[in-house]
């Protein structure tokens, strides 16, 4: 130790962890003397909330993977303009607060749209409904699964597929032994910030899909009206203490998922 | 087996002409990092698409611009083997040799052998970050020679490893190569490489074939200038050629007919110039020249050694080994009598 | 760790109405904490305010009276705290945070409809398959909405209720709804349906309480506060209140 000298350059690392623990801990704490987590967790209000949030999240990301997953893929493989352009035009979504996301759905999607009348004669109603929800959390959360997927793709030797198909492996096949392997890391990755994302999704979903319990009403905007009540931010404070434990618990799990015992290095 | 292949295309703006074709041999394609090597093999492999052209692997035509036949890579029988991406990381050796033909039990007999003869046994189950540079390309070696291949295609395969253990694969690379009876087209930009491995080397640049030639021949009787220059011939000149004379630099040389005449371009290597004494009482011998020794760079077990004219005659580099240098006693001369032996001269058509 | 919470409750406050106070900190200034509903009304007064008094400065942050009322509660240091939620906030008081307050003016619920709405009585709102707009029931104007779902024929209020869509946070939110053509009714204060030029506005069935707005000059506050509540609660505001929507009582 002392032949290297004071470690000096640990403590603005060590100050920045704390930065992010100690609100955390704040929260618990605050939850647990002035809050009544046990009331919440009693509350119908609440699990409803939660149930809409685990299930909407959840299936937000399932259509970011399943869509967003070619479309990266396409954007990284070409190397035309036209796929740059697109890769920057998916971040622009993280840049706009998410109420104007809500207001960019409903010029679209609402019922004064452009796409509201061709929707509406197709017998189709989005906006109040729990798939405007799952569209509003799309709309701001997939596209850190697409840069994440993107990055991933454009980093892999595009080598490693052209050797695979000079060993007859069709591209399908290519993509499923050697490819998704090979950027396993950085999709999982995404996967996390996406779900994370779109749980904690709130002013599109409030512009776009509104707030209504077991409908639409999803944790963010539970913690929004419970902050409004009688019980003010101790009531908010004990929904939002409910929510982050069980996305710890679930992005253990992910994490998990997104390091699984093959990797390889 | 055979390969021939003949296309053109453009990659942004590098322009490409590709004319090569290898019968049971190992056709080296020698040329300088950018001259095309890789664009070659991955057009052969169908990784990339020509403009135009034909490619034919082992009688099948793959690629026929003017009929519209473009196999895709998984058809055209191709072995391939990069270096920097030889292996699939996150597999074991056996199922990176094994993918896409786990069925077969013909394969796994063909990677029985392959075991054997690249000295693999007892790593199935590592993974490539596990082994060796040497056994990783043994292990890309043997994946692509598990399925009955028309064409092995190596991207410099050989480049990251230390010299010893690069000898120890030539050697096995010729032996397979014999063994399984294919055309190999191994892409280097070493020339000691190419030399060691060929037995036809195609030397390319800028997107071109320059010359397709037996090694020797390539070696021997470069075709160009600019052959010379890339398989290695230092003295390079202006000339006139005269029937079997040859000028240059007001000195004239004899040299075999060649049916020559006009401006040439004279080349000789530095290692087959002869150096001797000068003696002023005796007039140089035919082919010689006095020069004096202006540069001496010791390499260990050669010196090379640098000559400006004293009188007619080129500017010369000379390679002598150290036992005749040593012999010779080179410092302690300034002057010395430089012979350009007939058979070493190599004449050229003016480029 | 006390210390802690006015960021996190900043933080969720400011996520939570988007309103954003900023500007550097001015010592001499009177500190305004108002009900979000007054952001249309109280610049104009407080500029009446200023020609009596000149060289006076404000600094008003506008939001959620019980998101104000937590903020004070928290530490954050404020004079004067108009509010629309008396009974919310009355944690100030018991925490002894105020140091005199005074009824200002009223607000009453109104219901806007989109512009081509098929709705022509307030009985129309009971119509299957409408879309309506209601505040939550934690916000002063979804309690309001509630206390008059309460006193209506107990068929229709069922057949409103079946009808909302959503219970949104922020009154301006649910008119933005029908502003949107998203809902087709809502149900909002007088004062904010002013705010929308072209929509058509339903007067309620039956009279509920409106709602009660207080100013509060809060403890240790700029003696100049109580003066400005005064002038707030005084003859020169009340049209200015009126012009807004605004009931004053004591005047027609």
């Amino acid at each position: 130790m002392t032949a290297r000298g004071r470690n000096w350059w640990v403590i603005p690392p060590v100050l920045f962890g704390l930065f992010f623990l100690l609100p955390l801990v704040g929260l618990a704490w605050f939850a647990i003397t002035d809050g009544d987590v046990a009331a919440e967790l009693g509350s119908s209000t609440t699990w409803d909330a939660l149930r809409l949030s685990l299930l909407t999240a959840t299936f937000t990301l399932v259509l970011a993977v399943v869509l967003g997953t070619p479309l990266a893929y396409l954007l990284a493989a070409s190397e035309a303009g036209w796929a740059r352009l697109t890769a920057t035009l998916l971040d622009l979504p993280l840049v706009l607060p998410p109420v104007v996301s809500g207001i960019a759905l409903l010029t679209v999607f609402g019922r004064r749209g452009y796409l509201g009348d061709p929707l509406a004669e197709a017998g189709v109603t989005l906006s109040f409904t729990t798939a405007a929800v799952v569209l509003a959390q799309l709309f701001v959360a997939a596209p850190y699964y697409v840069r994440a997927a993107y990055a991933g793709f454009s980093a892999m030797d595009p080598r490693f597929e052209g050797v695979a198909y000079t060993l007859g492996l069709s591209r399908w096949r290519t993509f499923r032994s050697v490819t998704l392997p090979l950027v396993w890391p950085a999709l999982a990755g995404g996967a996390v910030l996406c779900w994370a994302r779109a749980l904690g999704e709130l002013g599109a979903t409030l512009l776009f899909a509104g707030s209504l319990p077991g409908r639409t009403q999803t944790m963010p905007l539970a913690i929004l009206s419970a902050f409004e009540s009688n019980a003010g931010l101790a009531g908010a404070v004990s929904i939002a203490v409910i929510l982050v434990g069980f996305a710890l618990v679930l992005m253990v799990l992910l994490h998990r998922l997104s390091t699984p015992g093959g990797a390889y290095r | 087996m055979t390969l021939h292949a003949s296309f053109q295309g453009c990659a942004g703006d590098f322009a490409y002409d590709i004319a090569l074709a290898a019968e049971h041999e190992l056709l080296v394609l020698y040329g300088h990092s950018g001259a095309g090597k890789t664009m070659a093999l991955r057009s052969i492999a169908g990784l990339a698409r020509p403009d135009s052209g034909t490619i034919e692997i082992g009688g099948r035509t793959v690629f026929d611009s003017a009929a519209g036949i473009d196999q895709p890579p998984q058809q055209r029988r191709t072995g391939y083997v990069v270096q920097e991406v030889a292996l699939f990381p996150h597999l074991s050796v056996e199922r990176n040799v094994l993918i896409g033909v786990e069925g077969s039990t013909e394969a796994r007999a063909r990677w029985g052998r392959l075991r054997d003869a690249l000295h693999l046994g007892g790593l199935d189950n590592r993974r490539p970050h596990e082994l060796s540079g040497g056994q990783q390309q043994r292990v890309a070696l043997a994946r692509a020679l598990v399925r009955p291949v028309d064409v092995l295609l190596l991207d410099e395969p050989f480049s990251a490893l230390d010299d010893a253990l690069r000898a120890d694969l030539r050697t096995e690379l010729k032996r397979l190569q014999r063994e399984f009876a294919v055309p190999v087209v191994f892409v280097t930009h070493d020339l000691r490489e190419a030399h060691l491995l060929a037995d036809s080397v195609a030397v390319i640049d800028d997107g071109r074939i320059l010359q397709l030639a037996p090694r020797d021949e390539v070696f021997r009787r470069p075709g160009a200038r600019r052959v010379a220059e890339l398989t290695g011939v230092r003295n390079l000149f202006a000339a006139t050629a005269s029937g079997d004379r040859v000028t240059v630099e007001g000195l004239e040389l004899r040299l075999p007919a060649n049916g020559l005449s006009g401006p040439v371009d004279l080349g000789i290597r530095s290692e087959r110039c002869n150096l001797r004494r000068f003696d002023p009482d005796e007039p140089p011998p035919p082919n010689c020249f006095v020069g004096r020794l202006v540069e001496d760079l010791a390499f260990g077990n050669t010196h090379t050694l640098r000559f400006e004219p004293d009188g007619v005659g080129p500017r010369i580099e000379v390679e002598v080994a150290a036992r005749p240098y040593e012999v010779l006693d080179v410092p302690s001369r300034n002057r010395w009598v430089i012979e350009l032996p007939p058979d070493d001269l190599l004449v050229m058509p003016q480029s | 760790m006390p210390t802690l919470r006015p960021r996190v409750v900043g933080f969720i406050f400011l996520v939570a109405t988007a309103i954003l106070g900023s500007g550097c900190r001015d010592d001499t200034a009177i500190r305004v904490f108002a009900a979000s509903s007054l952001q249309d009304v109280l610049p104009a007064i407080l500029d009446s305010y200023a020609e009596t008094d000149d060289g006076v400065t404000f600094e008003v942050q506008y939001g959620g009276s019980q998101a104000l009322a937590t903020q004070i509660e928290l530490g954050a240091e404020a004079d004067l705290f108009l509010y629309a939620n008396p009974q919310q906030v009355e944690r100030l008081t018991t925490q002894d945070l105020v140091s005199a307050q005074r009824p200002l003016v009223t607000n009453s619920l109104v219901v806007v409809l989109r512009s081509g709405a098929p709705i022509e009585t307030f009985a129309d709102l009971g119509r299957p398959g409408l879309r309506i707009a209601i505040g939550a029931p934690e916000v002063p104007v979804g309690a309001l909405t509630q206390r008059l779902l309460a006193a209506l024929d107990p068929a229709l209020a069922a057949a409103i209720r079946a009808n909302v869509v959503t219970e949104d946070p922020n009154v301006r939110v649910a008119l933005s709804r029908v502003d949107l053509g998203e809902a087709d009714a809502a149900f909002v204060y007088r004062t904010d349906a002013a705010t929308v030029s072209d929509l058509a506005i339903l007067d309620l069935p039956v009279a509920v309480a409106p709602n009660q707005y207080v100013g509060a000059v809060l403890r240790d506050a700029d003696p100049d506060a109580a003066v400005l509540l005064d002038f707030i609660a005084g003859p020169v505001a009340a049209p200015i209140w009126r012009s807004a929507g605004f009931a004053v009582p004591g005047t027609p």
